[in-house]
């Protein structure tokens, strides 16, 4: 018996624009014991395949189930039972998922707790693995007083401290740089392998195939892929690569004695090359001494750097090294502690915020991550505000999110998508805008690498073609491959 | 038989789900304790309304409790006290007098919980030589007035002083006894029953201070006479409070048991039956501020629900966090419970203290002692019944808008506040199908007037749920705004249009809060405006003069200085028979005094005062006509001549002060008379407008015996002829005269006076009314109504209704005054007058006649405590109110700071300004500031028309007459509302300076 079993699994969801659709026929077995990494883009059904998992959702149409449970008919009693006892959660927001009242101690006990576990037992049991995973000595603090990666490996421990046989991971290390990361992957496959779990892991991170037994791809909301072999699902759908089809609308198969040769018929024209129209090398951010501490906290000393026009630069750096923090200093939305900000000669940080704020409607575009976009605005509105405010013509917004993939998505409201998906909504807010200096916190830190590529091709061009210095904070090796430069924090700072 | 090893399972298990308890509890005070500034803003809210609710139970239990205290003043000295008594001689009884007196403190005691005074009092008897009424009071000296000599001291058996009350100077002869000094009783001194007033014709009261002692003092045969002794408790006001009348008649029962055990001469009395009707006219006072009640309450859960809703988003991440923590149903739905009860409890208990201690300032205001007030009102069961039940309503609202979605219902969502609505309007449909509720339905309703006063408060909350409901798709008119908009402008208005949910509960909230402050000042202002048009429909004018009924003097008699503009008015009582027999009053006043008659109020008829004058003026005054006497005589002589039996001859003189002079001509047997009179200088050139005929008073006498003593009626009369001289040759008679040339035949008995008199301008004509629609209904569409004034039937014409006259309770009939005194005196001549003087300057004192002064009504009606306490309590519900909506909207900005962050910071990122920023979470605070306000004021005017059509009970809780009327001072409301737009804004607007 497979630890997770499901077939064709259809997954809608009504909303005054439309039916969406997260899942359509998915098969997937999990063995006992297996861990399991699950890639796939934003909006392929990734994390509506965790809820379904974890008994928050039911499936539109098909048969799940865990450890012989069926989860269709699980109510009352024994769902509660299964979500309790027998399944761990780790999810890619930890601050969400870490109750800020409790000490790091009673967070991976409060499970125990919950199920009534004596309280030297449940102590006994999350010292031991604050311990494991060196935290011991922070037992007592607040989860606001530690690091992201600390917070996560508190949440990974909390998740699995009652040994559940099945373990869910949502995106991990979305929020964390690449070392934490990887920390956090290998955490995951060791706790994981010795509470005898079966783990499941949504990610984009490739990185963590390392600690996975196998490795599914999920695309519009089936599996893709398996271990690098396409998947053939139930009525013949395969699907193929984009990188195989290359842009081509058509395409034949063949069969010959060895299998099925897919023919591309017709191919894309290829892009244009690109001429860049503005002289590089023009200054559009400069700092001069730029020191940052809140508190006693120092985040970076004595930052000196010049980013100029048409470079797609990268703010590289570990999880609380500062790339965030510099973002806004940049952006006139934080003050420094002490040093200059100049963006495009306007010594941005002596302004009022009046002034940085005109700043900005002028000349700067922000891509945050998502998670901040208004949600009751469709990604079209949030484009076309974005425009309206530069008093731009709001005409081009639909072109910018055709560049990011989501013309189909156009006039879906913002939180009807997924996290990624919002993502994409941000990166085309600041394509559509063309300002001259577009700052990114993380733009692909929820994209799939096809996507985290694209977005880098995108930045690339867009510095190109207009002349815009573009600066993303990233730990994503995909799109430090475009950067033209990199500032890395951390080496900078005297 | 159970091993160690089950045992130890069986330990396990109870410990283990005794923990899964435990840890949601801490988890929920550990949240509260670390978040609790965001949570103390709804503590405030459920706080105050706690607390305004404390205050009304206080401020209610206090008024009633003044009322008790207002009606106890205004009984009679005897009424005021509870008393046992003994009557009977010592020497026939089993007891002596210690004895009796230990009987009868130990049971009349616990009555109050006061100890009685003693009284003794020997029938009037000859003492020493002196006839007096001898007897002893204990602590006598508080009860005199000292006039002459001094107090005696205490009495002793050898040496007991008294003093005179009233009557010649007395003195026992008797060596122990010695009158000291004479005094009178002061007013209000409980000893009327047992010794009058003294002075006068009867014996002289002698008093010793004293009982015991004096019961000890050798009096001769003093065990042979009979004599009273009493045991006086008295009922003086503030010597007994609301909260111990309910138990009083167990009390005295009680008494009179115990009493009646030991000997049945004992009696109890006490005012028992007024004290009930005294309870029952002050609960009606008491129970009106159950509207301000009612309201608190609605005003309460509608806050709680506005609170929890803008918890909700913080709730929620909670219940993620637990759901994924593994926690069970019961454990997320303990930590909401208990951080909704841990705040429930804790603000209920600082509310209910702080409106307690509010409520025993307002006690002490109203002269109620506000320790008791609290005591009898805070601190019982039903009290804390109801504070429970309240904090469990409370907690169960904020817990269903914590946690229960809206439910879909055939493509409608229903939330909570939905439910509460319909369950609010099926109330009202509830108590309106009970009735009004005037003082006398709150007397004696038990329940239904507190449905009926609940009313304001629940009919606001479904006005509100209403507003919300179809301001939803108004919303979404936004959408078409927003699009022409600047950018952060488009964001607010699309968020209102798309996410309106908070938004209506906030309306919801704001509509509540702004409609209760604008119904009590509504209601505090038609109040208000009551108490003066009472006063002004009390008193027509600024000083009404009417006969004093102790001193006998009429209008016409008092002397008026010539100086003073009075109108002269007559009141009089009658009855209309036939089915719809009813009683009235008549009003007869000049016409023309009509127009400037104060007190009226336009509701009252279709026609102004100004028409209804025009309408009873007559073409030309009538006036009465007769024979003038000549302005310089001193004496009448009539001369006549007379036929047949004796008969007694009067003339009825028109005098100049305006009424009737009769001057008895004296009676007359067969022959030719002169008999002449004296002419009183008022009749001096009067005018003799009728002779009467009267049975001679011994032929009366004899016919009444002879009536008296057989079987048979005797109609016995004189007959005969009367001649008079030419001035009488138009006149005629009535009752058994008939007219001959210039001799009159009469036929006069015991039955009628006969009347000889002239022709009058009125004879036989209809006078013009104008009466109360129940009057007109009695008329029949004929509009002639015969009206039954004193002994005579004058018809009358009705020309108009009227539904109130000032001055009139009940039906009334308003007349011109010479129309009426004319034919009235036409009917029965020398019976009508005026009765009333209607005066614009204050008359000089010393008049022997009744003075009403419409400003001294007003006074008495402002300074009543009760309607001081009422008026006083729905001011501060008024400001409670608009507090509320000012911290509303405060918690409309900090929620939208918290809750719409996200989106504040995208706006920032793409470039708003600090004040782009501010006017986003502004423009939807003033959107719910706007739509609150018009929806607030709408509902508290709807409200407050409400309330005044169906609680008809004034300030001071009496029934209003005239009835009241909304008085909804819309620049008051304006000012106050513009206030409260004022400090909002600058209070939003300092909160919005966060975003800088």
């Amino acid at each position: 018996m497979n630890a997770v079993e499901a077939r064709d699994l259809f997954r809608f969801y009504a909303s005054p624009e439309g039916t969406s659709v997260a899942l359509q026929g998915l098969t997937l077995d999990v063995a006992v014991g297996e861990l399991l990494v699950v890639f796939g883009p934003s909006g392929s059904g990734k994390s509506t395949l965790l809820r379904i998992l974890a008994g928050l959702d039911r499936p539109s149409a098909g048969s799940v189930s865990v450890f012989g449970r069926d989860l269709r008919t699980l109510r009352g009693r024994a769902l509660v039972e299964y979500r309790s006892r027998a399944l761990g959660y780790a999810d890619q927001h930890y601050a969400r998922a870490l109750a800020p009242e409790l000490t790091v101690r009673e967070l991976v006990a409060l499970r125990l707790a919950l199920l009534g576990v004596e309280r030297a037992e449940r102590e006994h049991v999350a010292d031991s693995l604050l311990e494991r995973v060196g935290l011991l000595d922070r037992a007592g603090a607040l989860p606001a007083e530690l690091s992201g990666g600390q917070q996560q490996r508190v949440a990974i421990c909390a998740a699995l401290a009652h040994r559940p046989r099945l373990f869910i991971a949502d995106e991990p290390t979305g929020e964390l740089d690449a070392v934490n990361a990887t920390q956090i992957y290998t955490l995951i496959g060791e706790l994981s392998r010795e509470v005898g779990a079966t783990t499941l892991v949504v990610s984009h991170d490739p990185g963590s195939a390392s600690v996975a037994n196998r490795v599914v791809q999920i695309r519009d909301g089936r599996v893709s892929a398996e271990d690098g072999a396409a998947v053939v699902n139930r009525g013949g759908w395969v699907r193929i690569p984009e990188e195989l089809l290359g842009g081509a609308s058509r395409a034949h198969l063949d069969r010959i004695p060895e299998g099925v040769v897919l023919r591309v018929r017709e191919r894309a024209a290829a892009p244009e090359q690109v001429q860049p129209v503005v002289p590089r090398g023009d200054v559009v951010v400069r700092t001069v001494g730029l020191t940052k501490s809140y508190g006693d906290a120092l985040v970076f000393h004595d930052l000196s750097l010049e980013l100029e026009s048409g470079r797609l630069s990268a703010v590289t750096g570990r999880s609380g090294s500062g790339k965030s923090t510099l973002l806004h200093l940049l952006a006139g939305l934080d003050l420094p502690t002490a040093g200059e900000v100049h963006v495009l000669d306007a010594p941005i940080s002596q302004l009022d915020a009046t002034q940085r704020a005109l700043v900005r409607r002028e000349h700067i575009g922000l891509v945050t991550q998502g998670a901040d976009l208004v949600p009751f605005l469709t990604a079209q509105e949030s484009v076309e505000l974005a425009l309206a405010m530069r008093g731009v013509p709001t005409t081009s917004a639909a072109q910018a999110l055709a560049a990011v993939g989501l013309e189909e998505l156009a006039h879906q409201r913002v939180e009807r998508l997924s996290m990624g998906e919002r993502q994409r909504v941000a990166v085309a807010r600041a394509l559509a805008a063309r300002p001259k200096l577009l700052l990114a916190d993380e733009p692909t830190a929820r994209l799939d690498e096809a996507n985290a590529g694209a977005v880098g091709v995108l930045f690339a061009e867009l510095a190109a073609t207009t002349g815009a210095a573009i600066v993303c904070a990233t730990h994503d090796p995909v799109l430090i491959e475009h950067a033209r430069a990199e500032v890395p924090l951390g080496t900078l700072a005297a | 038989m159970e091993t160690a090893a089950a045992a130890g399972r069986r330990g396990r298990r109870e410990h283990a789900v005794r923990q899964r308890l435990v840890v949601p509890v801490r988890y929920a005070l550990r949240r509260l304790r670390v978040n609790w500034p965001r949570t103390l803003i709804v503590a405030l809210g459920i706080a105050v309304g706690a607390a305004v609710l404390a205050m009304t139970a206080v401020g209610s239990a206090a008024v009633q409790d003044r009322a008790v205290q207002r009606a106890l003043a205004q009984l009679q000295p005897s009424d005021r006290a509870i008393q046992a008594v003994w009557s009977g001689v010592p020497g026939q009884s089993n007891f002596d007098y210690a004895q009796l007196n230990r009987i009868a403190r130990r049971a009349t005691e616990p009555i109050l919980g006061q100890k009685p005074f003693g009284v003794l009092v020997f029938r009037q008897a000859t003492w020493g030589g002196a006839f007096v009424n001898l007897g002893a009071v204990d602590g006598l000296s508080r009860w005199l007035d000292l006039r002459s000599g001094r107090l005696p001291r205490r009495c002793t058996p050898s040496n007991c002083e008294l003093i005179q009350i009233g009557g010649a100077p007395a003195a026992p002869k008797l060596p122990f006894l010695h009158v000291v000094g004479r005094a009178t009783f002061r007013a209000g001194a409980p000893l009327a029953a047992y010794f009058g007033a003294g002075g006068g014709k009867l014996p002289p009261i002698l008093l010793a201070d004293g009982v015991v002692p004096f019961d000890r003092t050798p009096l001769p045969d003093a065990s042979l006479i009979a004599r009273t002794y009493g045991w006086i408790i008295p009922v003086a006001p503030r010597s007994i409070h609301d909260w111990e009348l309910a138990s009083l008649g167990t009390r005295l029962d009680r008494a009179q048991s115990k009493l009646e055990q030991k000997s049945d001469i004992f009696t109890i009395a006490a005012p028992t039956d007024t004290i009930a009707s005294i309870r029952a006219t002050s609960r009606v006072a008491a129970e009106r501020l159950l509207i301000l009640g009612g309201d608190a309450a609605v005003l309460l859960l509608g806050f709680a629900v506005l609170a929890s809703t803008r918890l909700r988003r913080d709730h929620r991440d909670v219940r993620q966090r637990l759901i994924w923590s593994g926690a069970r149903r019961s454990q997320i739905l303990l930590v909401a419970a208990t951080e909704v009860l841990v705040l429930t409890i804790v603000a209920s208990l600082v509310g209910w203290a702080a409106g307690t201690g509010a409520g025993a300032l307002l006690a002490h205001h109203l002269g109620s002692p506000g320790g008791l007030v609290v005591v009898h009102s805070i601190f019982t069961l039903r009290a804390l019944e109801i504070g429970i039940l309240l904090a469990a309503v409370t907690a169960a609202a904020m817990l269903a808008a914590l946690r229960v979605d809206a439910v879909t219902f055939g493509g409608l969502r229903i939330t909570v506040a939905d439910v509460a609505a319909l369950g609010a309007l099926a109330a009202i449909l509830l108590a309106l199908a009970r009735g009004k509720a005037d003082a006398t339905a709150l007397q004696g309703s038990s329940g239904t007037g507190v449905y009926v006063l609940l009313l304001p408060g629940l009919v606001l909350f479904v006005l509100a749920v209403a507003a919300a409901r179809l301001l939803a798709p108004a919303l979404r008119l936004l959408e078409l705004v927003a699009r022409r908009a600047t950018p952060p402008v488009r964001v607010a208005l699309l968020s209102l249009a798309r996410v309106p949910g908070e938004v209506l509960l906030t309306v919801v909230f704001f509509v509540l809060s702004v409609g209760i402050a604008v119904f009590a000042i509504a209601y505090r202002g038609t109040l208000v405006q009551g108490e003066r048009e009472q006063a002004r429909y009390a008193v027509p004018a600024p000083y009404v003069l009417s006969e004093d009924l102790g001193k006998l003097v009429t209008i016409q008699q008092a002397p008026l200085p010539a100086r003073y503009r009075a109108t002269q008015v007559d009141r009089e009582s009658g009855y209309v028979t036939g089915n719809h027999g009813r009683d009235f009053t008549l009003l007869a006043l000049p016409a023309r005094s009509l127009a400037s008659i104060d007190g009226w109020r336009s509701d009252f008829s279709s026609q102004s005062p100004a028409e209804l004058g025009r309408l009873l003026q007559p073409a030309t005054a009538p006036s009465l006509r007769g024979i003038r006497l000549p302005a310089a005589a001193r004496k009448l002589t009539l001369p006549f001549t007379t036929t047949g039996d004796h008969v007694g001859l009067t003339a009825i003189v028109e005098n100049r002060r305006g009424d009737f002079t009769p001057l008895e001509l004296g009676e007359h047997g067969p022959g030719a008379h002169a008999p002449t009179v004296r002419l009183p200088p008022e009749a001096r050139g009067g005018l003799i407008i009728a002779l009467r005929l009267s049975f001679p008073v011994i032929a009366a006498y004899v016919a009444g015996h002879r009536e008296a003593e057989t079987s048979l009626s005797v109609n016995d009369a004189s007959t005969g002829t009367l001649r008079l001289g030419r001035a009488f040759a138009s006149w005629f008679g009535t009752n058994g005269i008939t007219p001959d040339g210039r001799a009159f035949h009469f036929v006069v008995n015991n039955a009628a006076d006969s009347i000889l008199r002239p022709h009058q301008p009125l004879e036989n004509e209809l006078v013009p009314v104008v009466v109360t629609p129940a009057l007109a209904r009695a008329a029949g569409p004929s509009g002639i109504l015969p009206l039954h004034v004193e002994d005579s039937v004058i018809t009358a014409k009705i020309v108009a209704t009227t539904r109130y006259f000032p001055s009139i309770d009940g039906d009334a009939v308003v007349t011109d005054l010479p129309t009426w005194l004319t034919a009235a005196n036409t009917v029965e001549p020398g019976v009508a007058t005026a009765s009333e003087l209607w005066l614009d300057a204050r008359p000089p004192p010393g008049l022997p006649l009744d003075l009403a002064s419409q400003r001294a009504r007003v006074r008495e009606l402002t300074s009543d405590p009760l309607a001081r306490g009422a008026i006083a309590l729905l001011l501060i519900t008024a400001l409670v109110g608009l507090a509320l909506a000012a911290v509303g909207l405060l918690l409309t900005v900090v929620g939208d700071l918290r809750e719409e962050r996200g989106s504040l910071r995208d706006l920032e990122a793409q470039g708003a300004t600090p004040a782009e920023l501010r006017l986003h979470v502004l423009l939807r605070a003033a959107v719910v500031g706007v739509l609150g306000l018009v929806g607030g004021t709408a509902a508290g005017a709807i409200v407050g028309a409400l309330v005044v059509a169906v609680v008809t009970v004034t300030a001071g809780a009496e029934n209003a007459l005239p009835p009241l009327t909304l008085a909804f001072d819309g620049k008051l409301v304006l000012l106050v509302l513009a206030a409260l737009v004022l400090s909002s804004a600058v209070a939003a607007t300092a909160t919005a300076r966060r975003l800088r």
